[in-house]
């Protein structure tokens, strides 16, 4: 604290005054005989509390108030973070650059109103000649123009329009862009023909929003006050956020098993036990768990749910409420899409005239019944020779039945197809040629083949005793679960005329799923890459056996397409971040027009990005959640249908969840940028650039205040209690008390 | 105060007012011998029994039954408490000259009168007469109030019920600044003794009022100490604790059918007089 006039502290002195009057009083009490004294002792004790107690208070507020009037008089002041003098100031032009990232609304928005309240302060210190504009630094799209955001991008004398704008402005849910507002606030000042500008820079300083090779090395040339509103400690400051989720289906079949892994980062200084996490699917809380995160570090936690339809969930993972102080970052959205079909291509090594004949007659029929069955497995067949002009993508499963060879380039894309989720069946046959096969699929297939085994022919009268049936089954594979239960056993009475027989490797990545009764393999698994390989040794039609006919056939191979098909993944799905353009691949050849509905509800048209005609679109995401596209009906008056292929969710910028902080000092060298001599520059003044000036904040008139309360309490403390007593008796018009 | 002075002064009240007013409510029948009591000072000579002086070599004095139509013993506080005034008169002084008053007030109608000054214990003691001459032996007696020591009134009390052998008038005059409680015990015992007794509550108005301002350091009169206030400060406070103090006697005096004159030492004699011979007069009636 400071003095600007010192010698009046030596009125401090007068504080002794009323000591010194108590003890003359004292001194100089007037001695009085009195018969009664007995009762004035006991009435005296009886008060001595309370006397004791207004004595002690009166003398302390006689001394504070004694205290208190030189040192008003001296003139203290302190100094703080301000302007100079007002009445020194010339017309400027001021730039508010406000960051309104998602960590700004930090402690319920704490640190928001901090910011809303040192605008407000230095608005009220412009002049009505000044000139003020508004620019907020959070991550802005490419391309937005400014006010879009409810900032004031040119420079206005109507200083309500600021403070206005800024009460209705909210933190947004983008990342922190200091450097980008700050360009933006040179930009409005370049060109302007005041004495003096300036950039406000109003931010919770947080490091992850300050890349310092963005910041340009000669710095902005502007002076630059840096108010600082950030509202909790500068490391280490506690923050949990959920950072990342996904899925991945683990069985399949009509109410698909998957398991969703969420992971919680703490970006906190101290471990963070038993945090609240939970999953919500399509609006229903489905369960929670407690996970421990260490200091720094992040925790992954898997839930296991089977879903009972298919198509779209919308999954959101997020902290209990009131976990920590941010809560924008505390929930993770994550579309999961289950496909509706499994779409199988059959590959028809053997194709004949005669339908019943045709390799893929039994399996086409049973895999799908017709087009009224409403089958969830659609098939699609092809000759060997069409193979390669097939997008396997649009498939989940390929088929080769009883196929001899197919061109190298289409292995390899079959490779490719199960190595990123596909599935692949081997079905054997006449056609299959046990060397050639070996060379040509080499690890695609299961086990190497072997050799033919025929084993007797339908003809044949000791065919029954000859022939092989279904044997060991693995009824813990999701395919002959249901083989277990009563009936199942039937499938066992399966004649078998012949099989390929498959070299006993020790391929610890094969699983050998069914076997014959004489112990040969006759389905046999592998996993290769994301997808799944499988040999069924025998034919799909009648010619090595009957399976095709009996009622084991139907449910093993439907069962079997929707083991091998591609699991439902998160994997490669695009992660959009709130602020960042989203593209979106509407389906060509489509008419009519695209709406996008956002977390809260409302629509916008989806615009053309260029003059093409189905160019993708693009827009840019405000807030964090689920979108769905919306696919506006030709007929008028119809509503607009969702498009769940092209749903998708927006997340909140991972980097924003880390609030540790770039100290005053940093910030203010790195926004001023380096002069020649590696110092931070400075104006033609010789003033830094980035300032946080001092100004006298005088605290005499806030004494002089508490003087004169002190004198109103020793005023009505002091006065005689018969006084106050006739006073409140008259007020209240009580009745004095009769005498005796 | 002169005994001159003292006399004029009980002349003057009474004379005003009493001829007429008062009649002995008890008559004397017969002189007839009670018993002998040892002669004490202010005893009259004529009832010296020789024969009997002849055969101890002591002097006893005759008592006798009714020997006068009323005996009234006037019981005055001599304590240091007494001796305060706020406005000119202290309250002993005032105790003093309406003791004198009431004295010849009562021999000028033939009755006895007798009185015993006390502080904090029975001081000196005039047997109770009737004759004229001896209002001059009673206001020797009052001139020697002392005006000094602690109060004790039921000591003094029970000194002159131990001495009372007929039934008679105890007049108390006090501050009372006492235990009510005790001092109203042996008043009560008086009473059932067939003795009227009458408290004249001698007050100041400073006692009930506690008029002063500033700092003050009170000095009790009978040695009670010192106390540093602001009279201000305590005046609610004591104002109620003395009246309580005062509406306890009153209520204790009621209780015990005892005759309660409270006097400010600022009310004339002759009003304080009236009062109680008209208290008395509607008593009897």
């Amino acid at each position: 604290m400071n003095f600007l006039n010192p010698l009046f502290l030596a009125g401090l002195a007068a504080a002794l005054l009323p000591v010194v009057i108590h003890l003359i009083n004292r001194r100089k009490a007037l001695r009085r005989p009195f018969p009664a004294l007995s009762f004035l002792l006991k009435s005296q004790k009886k008060l001595a509390r309370s006397l004791k107690v207004r004595q002690w208070l009166l003398l302390a507020a006689r001394i504070a108030a004694l205290t208190l009037l030189p040192l008003a008089m001296a003139r203290p002041y302190l100094m703080g973070e301000g302007e100079d003098a007002q009445s020194e100031r010339l017309p400027q032009a001021v730039v508010f650059v406000v960051d309104d990232s998602a960590s700004m609304s930090w402690g319920e928005g704490e640190a928001w109103r901090k910011a809303q309240q040192a605008v407000a302060e230095r608005v009220g210190e412009l002049r009505p000649w000044d000139k003020a504009a508004l620019v907020f630094a959070s991550r802005q799209p490419e391309g937005s123009k400014g006010g879009e955001d409810g900032s004031i991008p040119a420079l206005t004398d109507s200083m309500g329009e600021i403070t206005q704008a800024l009460d209705e402005h909210k933190p947004s849910q983008r990342g922190t862009d200091l450097v980008g507002g700050l360009r933006a606030g040179w930009e409005i000042l370049s060109g302007v023909e005041v004495p003096r500008e300036r950039i406000i820079l109003v931010t919770d300083r947080q490091k992850a929003g300050l890349d310092p090779r963005e910041v340009p090395p000669e710095g902005f040339g502007v002076p630059i006050e840096v108010l600082d509103v950030r509202a909790d400690a500068d490391a280490g400051a506690p923050n949990l956020a959920v950072v990342d989720a996904s899925y991945l289906q683990k069985a399949a079949g009509p109410k698909p098993e998957f398991e969703i892994e969420v992971i919680v980062q703490n970006f906190g200084a101290q471990d963070a036990k038993g945090v609240e996490v939970r999953l919500s699917l399509d609006g229903e809380q489905l369960g929670s768990t407690l996970v421990d995160v260490p200091a720094g570090k992040t925790a992954r936690k898997t839930f296991a749910h089977r879903f009972e339809r298919k198509g779209l969930h919308r999954a959101a993972l997020s902290l209990a409420p009131g976990t920590d102080q941010l809560a924008a970052d505390d929930t993770f959205y994550l579309p999961i899409h289950l496909a509706q079909k499994v779409r199988v291509l059959l590959v028809n090594g053997d194709p004949r005239l005669v339908a019943y004949q045709d390799e893929t007659f039994y399996l086409d029929r049973a895999l799908n019944p017709g087009a009224d069955s409403g089958s969830a497995i659609l098939t699609e067949s092809v000759a060997v020779e069409g193979l390669a002009s097939v997008k396997l993508e649009d498939f989940d499963v390929v088929m080769l039945l009883n196929v001899e060879k197919v061109p190298v380039a289409t292995v390899g894309a079959l490779r490719r197809f199960v190595e990123a989720g596909g599935g692949l069946l081997f079905s054997a046959g006449d056609k299959v040629v046990p060397e050639a096969y070996n060379a040509l699929f080499g690890e695609l297939l299961p086990k190497p083949v072997r050799t033919y085994k025929r084993l007797t022919t339908r003809d044949d009268p000791d065919a029954p005793v000859k022939v092989a049936r279904f044997g060991q089954l693995d009824h813990t594979h999701p395919i002959f679960k249901v083989f277990h239960l009563p009936g199942g056993e039937r499938i066992q009475s399966v004649p078998v005329y012949g099989y390929v027989l498959l070299e006993p490797t020790p391929d610890a990545a094969s699983r050998i799923v069914a076997s014959w009764s004489d112990g040969a393999p006759a389905l046999v698994e592998k996993r290769v890459g994301e997808g799944r390989a499988a040999f069924l040794t025998t034919t799909v039609d009648r010619d090595w056996t009957d399976f095709p006919i009996r009622t084991a056939f139907l449910p093993v191979m439907r069962r079997l397409a929707q083991h091998l098909a591609r699991r439902g993944t998160s994997e490669g799905e695009q992660r959009w971040v709130v602020g960042q353009p989203v593209t979106l691949d509407l389906p060509d050849g489509e008419e009519g027009r695209y709406e996008l509905q956002g977390p809260t509800g409302q629509r916008i048209v989806l615009a053309a990005d260029s003059a093409q005609e189905q160019a993708p679109r693009r827009f840019v995401p405000t807030e964090a959640g689920h979108y769905q596209v919306l696919k506006a009906s030709a007929e008028p008056g119809a509503a607009a249908q969702p498009v769940e292929e092209l749903a998708f969710a927006v997340n909140m910028d991972v980097a924003e969840s880390d609030l540790a902080a770039i100290s005053k000092e940093e910030l203010g060298a790195l926004l001023a940028g380096q002069g020649e001599d590696g110092q931070p520059r400075k104006d033609a003044q010789g003033s830094p650039l980035v300032e946080r000036p001092e100004k006298r904040v005088g605290v005499w008139s806030l004494l002089l205040f508490g003087v004169t309360l002190l004198l109103l309490f020793e005023t009505i403390l002091g006065t005689r209690r018969s006084v106050l007593l006739r006073l409140w008796r008259l007020l209240t018009r009580q009745p004095t008390e009769p005498a005796l | 105060m002169r005994l001159g002075g003292l006399s004029v002064r009980a002349r003057s009240v009474v004379e005003g007012f009493i001829a007429g007013q008062h009649r002995s409510p008890h008559r004397g029948s017969s002189v007839e011998f009670a018993e002998y009591k040892e002669y004490t000072e202010g005893d009259e000579i004529k009832h010296i029994d020789w024969r009997a002086y002849a055969r101890f070599d002591k002097y006893y004095v005759k008592q006798f039954e009714d020997e006068t139509n009323l005996c009234a013993y006037l019981i005055l506080d001599g304590s240091g408490s007494m001796d305060f005034g706020s406005e000119g008169v202290t309250k002993l002084d005032y105790a003093r000259t309406l003791a004198a008053s009431f004295a010849y007030m009562m021999l000028r109608q033939g009755d006895a009168v007798g009185a015993l000054l006390f502080d904090d214990k029975p001081g000196l003691y005039l047997p109770a007469s009737s004759k004229t001459s001896h209002l001059d032996d009673v206001l020797q007696v009052l001139e020697r109030l002392p005006g000094s020591g602690r109060t004790d009134i039921a000591v003094a009390l029970q000194a002159m019920a131990e001495r009372l052998r007929r039934r008679g008038l105890v007049v108390l005059l006090s501050d009372m600044l006492d235990d009510a409680e005790r001092v109203m015990n042996i008043a009560k015992v008086l009473r059932k003794r067939r003795q009227e007794v009458v408290v004249f509550h001698v007050v100041d108005r400073a006692e009930l009022e506690l008029p002063y301002e500033g700092l003050t350091l009170f000095e009790g009169l009978e040695g009670e100490g010192e106390l540093l206030v602001e009279p201000d400060d305590i005046r609610a406070r004591y104002q109620e604790e003395i009246a309580a103090h005062i509406r306890g006697i009153e209520r204790e005096c009621r209780d015990g059918d005892i005759e309660y004159f409270r006097v400010m030492t600022t009310q004339p004699f002759e009003a304080v007089l009236l009062d109680f011979i008209a208290a008395r007069l509607q008593a009897r009636r």
